[in-house]
């Protein structure tokens, strides 16, 4: 066996270069360190969650005593040890990090359990007998909905006259389904270390999207001001929405347990209690009436999409908006009237997962195209074609912001091409023509995603950026990093800015003490406001450079040009790009700037709910095959052909992962992963062995991602790129077209597992 | 508490420990070899996969008193940064990885599937159990299954893997 | 936390006393794969782990004389699917093993722990049910012999009596004309629990069945022999009438219980399902051995 060296880099080195993560080469070796992975601080104790077995019910105050008796246990905490408030809310208020009085799901934390080692924490934690007086529990949408049990007031979009125009439509259709929820399993579990320091201080190194929600909720916990607590976050091992709310409380807890004891504690949950106590995909339940004509033009729909928010609100109030806000897809329909439901149910409160309710938002519309494809003896495609927004049809969804439809008809021209559409349908006709037990299916999905945090407010970004008098460089923003890639992004966002190599650029971790009152790193906005960010910060510090060599060179400072790591003006002036940093050092001049991006133009008004909310909308589209075992419901994907519209991409290497890996964890979504709870609303599957995310051999063989060519972002984003984190899980949609497509059937809930297309195939 | 004397890497390691101690805490822990990831602790992810006298096994499934006198071997002994293994190189290279966390496990988990194939051990995807496994993507992809990646990023693993396993060794 | 002994004895008789001197508080540990995940997630608190892997009478594989295999209990799946021969006599038996988890809980887990540790859904046990299989235990009171489907008794418990050791499986010879077959259903491709698994094991005479044994399991609280639908191959080319009444008996034989991995209706209907399908392989194998 032989050494190798690392493989070259992508030759090409700047904007839109296909550079690997940054991270790579630690990744490959193990050298990445985890929050786990770090050297554990002296005297770091552990901390573990007692955790509710009652759906609902009261709670009598927690006797500490069996886990006390225990050897290795340090204290256990509960509500009446919380020095600032019991109240981890990210948008609403009142929801505690430790139940008092009421439970409201299973599986919410009751204390905190702190062991000089982590399995005396554990065992400290299992040996509680919480006392709860069972309540009747609100466990199914059906039941909150009867009970109108909501966590917010249902939201409705509106245009024209749904019930008019329905009635006067040619024909007419109802329907009923579901989707479930989703956990997100990042691999990396959710975990917390807290460092108790001088003054009240507490430095959190935190696996989360959000460093600045950690320090928030850690200091109103605490009862600190915001100040005294600093949040780092180098990496994750996967977020998905899963660490944006969810790692405050952990931290919170984390931090709490630090204070108590004075010294540092970390708090890693179990796998189990990781999924029974952090917040899945919302589920939905879906009811809609739809008009259409002959041509398969859909007039009118009438819709009410059902989310079940668990306990509380969390971030519910963004996924039921993106959810009504996508629910046309990339269609058009004139008269429409939308409604959400945030149901309050007796469930873990669920969360942000990747779409943010977008996913679930656009299946309303195809289930739409697909049945009234059904009921005019179309094919869906033809229905969805018929639909798309802008060409003949009106090109504005109904809350009043403009889709591009010429990019819409692109994506999915491309993709049927790609697929090669027609002679597939031809071939599987034949196939399924001479097989009397397997049966093959094509489904296709065309998205529109729009690109912004629902909340305005949330959309800015920070960065901070040095350059040091050798010439090297240190870049630091609000920007998390999870797999995505962000970091390189950015990273070639400010070499580009500096015209210096990649690799001069130094990372660092995300922290709320360099770059403060940062968003989320979430719903795909991350280069798109960090990158402007630290190209913001960067530009600075080049001006005051350029000036610099302007100066000594006796040259306007236009004529400046930053290439290559050198410094040049006209032929025949250059310098190395540290020799100017040395040179601007001397003259005084700052070589440190902070940035700062607001996204423009984008506006929302919640009363009338219409505005334009989304700085720009990405497209996509994917055709695929699927087959099914008419006698046992299972099934495989066989072939995708994904286009995905990502502007002109920041670094297509990066971006097609995202493609990819969007798409398989779409997929899961609606085919493998089942979230079961039992009737007493505790979820029964807690661990890989019963929750099944895509494996190996659950990719289709045939995988082809594409990124749409030639087509640069209208909007002013960074470098006329688009987000890409997102929309494509969008795309997995076309499998569950094909399972439909495939046994002919009107209803199938997701996630079609074996069991629910072979129950499909029986009684259709 | 029991002693125990593992080859970790080629090294020899006396540990004393309580005898309920997974291989993977060991390694973590007592090692400070923390390439080995926990995914779910339960035998069920792959993020822990190690070899033990060349046989790919789950760590946090095996307690390191079994392994007395065995050879480890981890994500830190096949390679490092400036001396990569090949199948490091080819990860790196395919961008076989997103977020890194299970990267260490699908890698020795590489390595081992293109032994045993080359050893002619069958898999439940081996459609002729009497003839040698054939070098497919199918029959790669059976092998990995016991690695779970949640980003998604199976596709350029299984390029990295045929791209190892083409190489003359 | 508790104390811990953690004993290696290199013979079964050391083995045998050991296991029965701890009384109830040993557990006999052979991959480790499932009891870990018990210790782990605190079903189990053991006083004392036997490892039974340093055993050569229980980590060995032999022909007997009359043309049959012995397996000792605690041999990997790995180990198994590494023997030259034995793919080739009993490949249901070896496909079932080989579904036991992953590739690298095959490295560990052997069919004793997998018929030991008492799960409806173990892969491996319906495998061995319709092979015919005949285990050895030993305790204190000595050896017996019993058939593999005698072992299970519900979920998650043996007929093993106190202090009783699983020692080895006993596969009979194979006539020529043999084939044997192993299919489940599981909800994903692949690494995931049975939600119905069948073993078929045929012998054919010109076409003609002259013996079969169906084991199912994930349908009821113990892994099954299904007679009636071996009695309804036996004699019979296979033809559809003769599959659909084993296929009937499959599906009647079903006690199972709604749960996260599926409902009675559908491991009900999948039982018949697979039957066929496990007995078109098993007739295939037949005909090229």
């Amino acid at each position: 066996m032989t050494a190798h060296p690392a493989p070259p880099q992508a030759a090409a080195r700047g904007m839109g270069a296909a550079l690997r993560q940054d991270s790579a080469l630690k990744h490959a070796t193990g050298e990445a360190r985890f929050l786990d992975d770090l050297p554990e601080p002296p005297g770091l104790l552990h901390a573990a969650l007692a955790l509710s077995p009652v759906a609902h019910g009261r709670l009598a105050p927690l006797d500490p005593a069996p886990a006390l008796a225990l050897p290795g246990i340090v204290a256990v905490l509960r509500p009446g040890d919380i020095p600032g408030r019991n109240d981890i809310a990210s948008a609403g208020s009142n929801e505690p990090l430790l139940a008092e009085g009421m439970v409201e799901h299973a599986g919410q934390p009751l204390a905190i359990v702190v062991g000089m080692t982590r399995d005396a924490a554990l065992a400290g934690a299992a040996a509680l007998r919480p006392e709860i007086a069972p309540l009747p529990a609100i466990l199914s949408l059906e039941e909150a909905i009867a009970r109108e049990a909501w966590v917010m007031p249902p939201q409705e979009i509106r245009r024209g006259d749904a019930a008019a125009a329905l009635a006067a439509a040619p024909h007419r259709l109802a329907g009923e389904f579901r989707a479930g929820g989703q956990e997100h399993f990042y691999l990396e579990g959710q975990i917390a270390l807290a460092l108790p320091g001088e003054d009240g201080e507490m430095t959190i190194h935190s696996s989360t999207q959000h460093p600045t929600e950690v320090q928030h909720i850690a200091a109103r916990v605490l009862g600190c001001p915001f100040s005294r607590v600093t949040a780092v976050t180098r990496r994750m091992g996967g977020g998905f929405g899963g660490k944006e709310s969810n790692a405050s409380w952990v931290a919170a807890a984390a931090a709490l347990a630090a204070r108590h004891t004075g010294r540092p504690v970390k708090l890693r949950l179990s796998r189990k209690a990781d999924m029974a106590a952090t917040g899945k995909r919302h589920p939905f339940l879906y009811r809609w009436q739809a008009g259409f004509d002959g041509t398969g033009r859909i007039l009118a729909l009438d819709a009410t999409l059902a989310a079940d928010a668990g306990h509380s609100l969390d971030l519910t109030a963004g996924v039921v908006f993106r959810a009504i806000t996508h629910a046309l897809g990339c269609c058009d329909v004139p008269d429409v009237a939308l409604r959400a439901l945030a149901c309050r149910t007796n469930t873990v409160s669920h969360t942000a997962f990747r779409g943010f309710g977008g996913p679930q938002g656009a299946l309303l519309i195809e289930d739409v195209v697909h049945r009234v494809a059904g009921a005019l003896g179309q094919p869906p495609e033809a229905v969805r074609a018929r639909n798309f927004a802008g060409g003949e049809n009106g090109a504005e969804t109904p809350y009043g912001q403009a889709l591009e439809g010429a990019l819409i008809r692109r994506v999915w021209a491309e993709a049927q091409r790609d697929a090669d559409w027609s002679a597939r349908r031809r071939e599987i006709a034949a196939f399924n023509a001479a097989h009397p037990t397997l049966r093959r299916g094509l489904g296709s999905m065309v998205l529109a995603f729009g690109i912004s945090f629902g909340q305005m407010h949330m959309n800015q970004a920070g960065a901070l950026v040095h350059v040091y008098t050798d010439g090297s460089i240190r870049l630091n923003h609000g920007g998390t990093e999870m797999g995505q890639g962000l970091f390189i992004k950015v990273a070639q966002v400010v070499a580009s800015v500096f015209g210096v190599d990649v690799d001069r650029i130094a990372l660092s971790a995300t922290s709320t003490a360099e770059v403060p009152n940062t968003s989320p790193t979430a719903a795909s906005t991350g280069s798109d406001l960090n990158g402007w960010a630290a190209h913001a910060a960067a530009s600075a510090i080049r001006g005051r450079m350029a000036a610099v060599a302007a100066a000594e060179w006796g040259v306007p400072a236009e004529e400046i040009a930053f290439a290559e790591g050198q410094v040049t003006a006209g032929g025949n002036r250059a310098m190395e790009f540290g020799e100017l940093a040395r040179l601007a050092y001397m003259q005084r001049v700052s070589l440190s700037a902070t940035g700062f991006y607001r996204t423009p133009d984008i506006h929302w008004d919640r009363a009338a709910m219409r505005g334009e909310p989304f700085f720009y909308f990405s497209y996509g589209a994917a055709a695929v095959e699927v087959a099914v075992d008419l006698l046992t419901g299972e099934h495989r994907c066989l072939a995708a052909h994904l286009v995905q519209d990502c502007g002109r991409s920041l670094n297509p290497a990066v971006d097609l992962g995202q493609v990819e890996g969007a798409f398989v964890q779409g997929l899961g979504w609606l085919t493998c992963e089942e979230l079961w709870w039992d009737a007493e609303g505790r979820l029964r599957t807690l661990g890989p062995s019963t929750y099944k995310i895509p494996g190996s051999r659950d990719v289709p063989p045939v995988l082809r991602v594409r990124l749409l060519e030639g087509a640069p972002a209208r909007s002013e984003t960074i470098f006329r790129s688009k987000a890409v984190g997102e929309p494509p899980l969008l795309l997995a949609t076309a499998v569950w077209n094909a399972l439909k497509d495939a046994i002919g059937t009107d209803r199938l809930d997701a996630p079609a597992t074996p069991e629910r297309v072979l129950m499909a195939i029986r009684g259709g | 508490m029991s002693r125990v004397t593992l080859r970790v890497n080629g090294e020899e390691r006396s540990l004393e420990l309580d005898p309920r101690t997974t291989l993977l805490d060991a390694l973590r822990e007592q090692l400070q070899l923390t390439g080995s990831k926990k995914g779910c602790d339960h035998g069920q992810c792959g993020a822990c996969t190690v070899m033990v006298e060349g046989r790919r096994i789950y760590s946090c499934l095996t307690l390191a008193v079994m392994h007395d006198g065995e050879a480890v071997t981890t994500i830190e002994g096949l390679g490092r940064p400036d001396a990569l293994h090949p199948m490091q190189a080819a990860f790196v290279k395919h961008d076989g990885y997103q977020c890194g966390y299970c990267t260490p496990g699908q890698i020795c988990a590489s390595v081992a599937t293109l032994q045993e194939i080359e050893a002619g051990i069958p898999s439940h995807v081996t459609a002729d159990l009497t003839a040698a496994p054939q070098l497919t993507a199918e029959e790669i992809r059976e092998r990995m299954s016991g690695n779970i990646c949640r980003c998604g990023a199976y596709s350029n693993i299984v390029e990295a893997i045929t791209e190892v396993a083409g190489r003359p060794a | 936390m508790t104390d811990i002994r953690y004993l290696a004895p290199g013979t079964l008789d050391e083995a045998v006393n050991a296991f029965a001197a701890a009384a109830g508080a040993a557990r006999i540990l052979a991959g480790g794969t499932d009891l870990l995940v018990q210790m782990r997630a605190g079903v189990v608190r053991p006083g004392v782990i036997v490892d039974i892997k340093k055993i050569a009478e229980m980590t060995t594989i032999e022909e007997t004389p009359e043309g049959g295999f012995r397996i000792g209990a605690a041999v990997s799946g790995a180990r198994l699917a590494e023997h030259p021969r034995f793919g080739k006599a009993w490949p249901g038996v070896l496909e079932a093993v080989n579904l036991i988890g992953s590739k690298q809980v095959q490295g560990r887990a052997s069919p004793g722990g997998n018929l030991c540790n008492a799960s409806p859904a173990g892969d491996s046990v319906p495998a061995m049910i319709a092979a015919g299989a005949v285990v050895t235990v030993q305790g204190p009171h000595g050896r017996r012999q019993m058939p593999v489907e005698a072992v299970p008794a519900g979920p998650g418990r043996t007929n093993l009596t106190p202090g009783e050791i699983l020692v080895s499986f006993t596969l009979p010879p194979r006539p020529a004309g043999s084939g044997d077959a192993y299919l489940r259903m599981i909800p994903r491709t692949e690494m995931d629990i049975a939600v119905v698994g069948c073993g078929v094991s045929l012998t054919l005479e010109g076409g003609k069945v002259t013996a079969a044994r169906v084991g199912l399991g994930a349908v009821a609280p113990t892994p099954l022999l299904v007679g009636p639908a071996a009695e309804a191959l036996i004699g019979s080319r296979l033809e559809e009438e003769a599959l659909a009444a084993a296929a009937a008996a499959c599906s009647a034989a079903c006690r199972p219980i709604d749960d996260k991995r599926g409902t009675i209706a559908y491991r009900t209907k999948v039982a018949g399902v697979l039957l066929r399908r496990t007995a078109a392989i098993a007739a295939e194998r037949a005909g090229r051995a």
